[in-house]
């Protein structure tokens, strides 16, 4: 018997890995959310955008998700997918359409015109729970985390304060050796919400570097690693606070702790190859 | 203020010839010379090699790749480019 976790989950694109290691992850540890949001990107492709406006929107949305699917399902990408998947217990499905309506009580699709329509903040609105699990990459805008009685949880590739902005990921492997990652309630500061819980965990032993490029590894480590720390840990904090996850007692963060990181450089992330996965 | 010029590098992508004091805004609009990118480069480096630094390390590299600028030719690179690789690789 799954036991529903009062939980709106976002997730914007289909396509979206993370929401897709959050639901399978908490599926198999017996939970199903109690709603699903879907958001499909409508957005007009930038270029051309004349000869996009031709087009109903749901083709869009539709085009943008086979591409990204087709890109992940064939290819160097594929088998990096395959191989890194084995060597996890939770299998998650990357490369065709997934059934979030299995993985929730409840599941609405919704049309956006990128993850900044103002419609967003209507569609948060009118949810009856918003403790809402934000699935996605980079800021919120604040008028989204002002909604009234909304929470925004986030897990993010990294422990805070240490490991703060940009490929967390990457940043934790190279500085510390291990992935790590911290879940909180988002406020208007990037990655300095008041925290609930931070934790480290091991990798599986990856022997990546004589089987893929280098590009192939960099791309494919937020596709198929990354996300299964973010999921390990959102099933510990879970599992941890089960019903009482909207008011769950913090750690707060002052600005000034930590440290901020940016996009990491290639040739860095190949230093992290070559120490991790050789 | 090595970082905050690094965030200039990383989130403006431009580095200026003046700033207010505490460097949150620029009070020109003019880029700063080839030369003073390159000793910001040597010191970065310095701070890496001295400190283990690596967020330096990664706007060094980045600066050699062109980052400033929309890509604009930095004389006097070519050498820091050779160190930082070694650099990397040992680092």
């Amino acid at each position: 018997m799954l036991r529903v976790i009062p939980l709106t989950v976002i997730v914007y694109c289909e396509e979206c890995t993370v929401a897709r290691f959050y639901l399978q992850y908490l599926r198999e540890a017996g939970y199903i959310a109690e709603k699903v949001i879907l958001l499909l990107n409508s957005e007009k492709p930038r270029h051309l955008s004349w000869a996009w406006s031709l087009a109903p929107r749901l083709v869009i949305a539709q085009l943008r998700r086979f591409t990204n699917l087709t890109a992940r399902a064939h290819g160097e990408l594929r088998e990096f997918i395959d191989y890194v998947g084995q060597k996890f217990e939770v299998k998650v499905n990357l490369t065709k359409k997934f059934a979030y309506a299995d993985y929730c009580n409840d599941f609405q699709i919704e049309m956006v015109d990128g993850f900044y329509d103002e419609k967003m903040r209507l569609i948060l609105e009118r949810q009856e729970n918003k403790l809402f699990l934000y699935t996605c990459g980079g800021l919120v805008k604040k008028s989204l985390l002002s909604i009234p009685d909304s929470k925004f949880l986030h897990i993010h590739p990294g422990v805070v304060p240490d490991v703060k902005g940009s490929d967390g990921f990457w940043w934790s492997l190279l500085l510390k050796g291990t992935p790590g990652a911290s879940c909180f309630y988002m406020n208007s500061g990037i990655d300095t919400g008041d925290i609930i819980m931070t934790r480290e965990y091991a990798l599986p032993n990856l022997a990546l570097k004589n089987r893929f490029s280098r590009e192939v590894i960099q791309r494919g480590a937020l596709v198929a690693i990354d996300p299964h720390i973010r999921a390990m840990l959102l099933v510990d904090v879970v599992k941890k606070y089960e019903y009482n996850l909207g008011k769950v007692r913090t750690l707060a963060q002052s600005a000034d702790e930590g440290d901020y990181y940016f996009h990491m450089h290639a040739s860095l992330k190949n230093r992290v190859i070559d120490a991790n996965w050789a | 203020m090595l970082h905050r010029l690094a965030k200039k590098v990383d989130v403006v992508k431009s580095l200026k010839t003046h700033y207010s004091s505490d460097l949150s805004r620029s009070v020109s609009h003019d880029v700063i010379s080839d030369q003073y990118v390159c000793v910001l480069v040597d010191i970065f480096l310095y701070s890496f090699k001295t400190f283990r630094d690596f967020k330096l390390l990664n706007t060094a590299l980045k600066i050699c790749d062109g980052i400033l600028d929309d890509g604009r030719p930095i004389k006097g690179l070519d050498d820091v480019r050779n160190s930082l690789d070694l650099l990397v690789k040992g680092a």
